[in-house]
């Protein structure tokens, strides 16, 4: 119970910490992961990132060239992500407005790199003429 | 107002079958503190939000919550059966 109050008050603390930082330097925090580490850790913020009581992230591993290729979208789309929930918040953040540009195309080019292998990722990229791809597994929740 | 990709935002491995850890992710999807009505709160709450940040804001966490919905199914998918 102790141990859990001071972890959440450290994290109240460096919130308020980052918040501060914010407004002082009035633009976006230096301090942030690269694309693979924060998809990792699900955090691209450093200052907010609050490791699970002890609980040590290991690097994802692709055993597969299809999770492989999944997976670079997954890791430019989520610091895009990231960067688009700071955004909201903090709309005239040009050094975060390059980020996010950044990442947004790169996870367009790998989108573009996987679909051409593995078929649509959503239904507005089905667009083969011989067959409704649509309906093919797998789909999220199977195993792939 | 929504699309939705074919694939997750994490890779997810889950190997064994776990009835005990199935029943306890069940207990996240409702009630009053469920990803059910956390993404239903923020997507009600948008539409009185006095700014324009808050109503992105509230649209776009409402939307993670409506995918936290999609992770319970998974999860709760993978653990009770395999």
């Amino acid at each position: 119970m102790n141990q859990n109050n001071s972890i959440n008050s450290n994290f109240q603390e460096n919130v308020s910490k980052a918040w501060q930082m914010q407004k002082v330097k009035g633009g976006s925090n230096s301090e942030l992961f690269d694309e693979s580490k924060a998809f990792m850790l699900g955090n691209l913020f450093k200052s907010l990132y609050l490791p699970y009581k002890g609980f040590t992230n290991y690097p994802i591993q692709s055993m597969t060239n299809r999770q492989q290729k999944l997976q670079k979208l997954q890791m430019h789309e989520f610091s895009a992500h990231e960067a688009n929930l700071y955004l909201d918040n903090y709309p005239n953040d040009k050094e975060m407005l390059k980020l996010f540009n950044n990442h947004n195309e790169q996870a367009k080019i790998a989108r573009e790199e996987f679909e051409k292998e593995f078929g649509p990722l959503t239904v507005s990229d089905a667009h083969s003429d011989q067959k409704w791809e649509w309906v093919n597994h797998p789909w999220p929740w199977e195993k792939q | 107002m929504w699309k939705y990709d074919k694939k997750l935002q994490y890779p997810v491995n889950i190997c064994q079958k776990d009835l005990k850890m199935a029943k306890f992710i069940l207990t996240q999807f409702g009630g009053a503190n469920g990803e059910l009505g956390a993404c239903m709160r923020y997507l009600t709450q948008r539409y009185t939000l006095p700014t324009e940040k808050g109503r992105a804001l509230l649209t776009d966490i409402g939307t993670e919550e409506t995918a936290h919905k999609c992770c319970h199914c998974l999860y709760k998918k993978r653990t009770l059966s395999r």
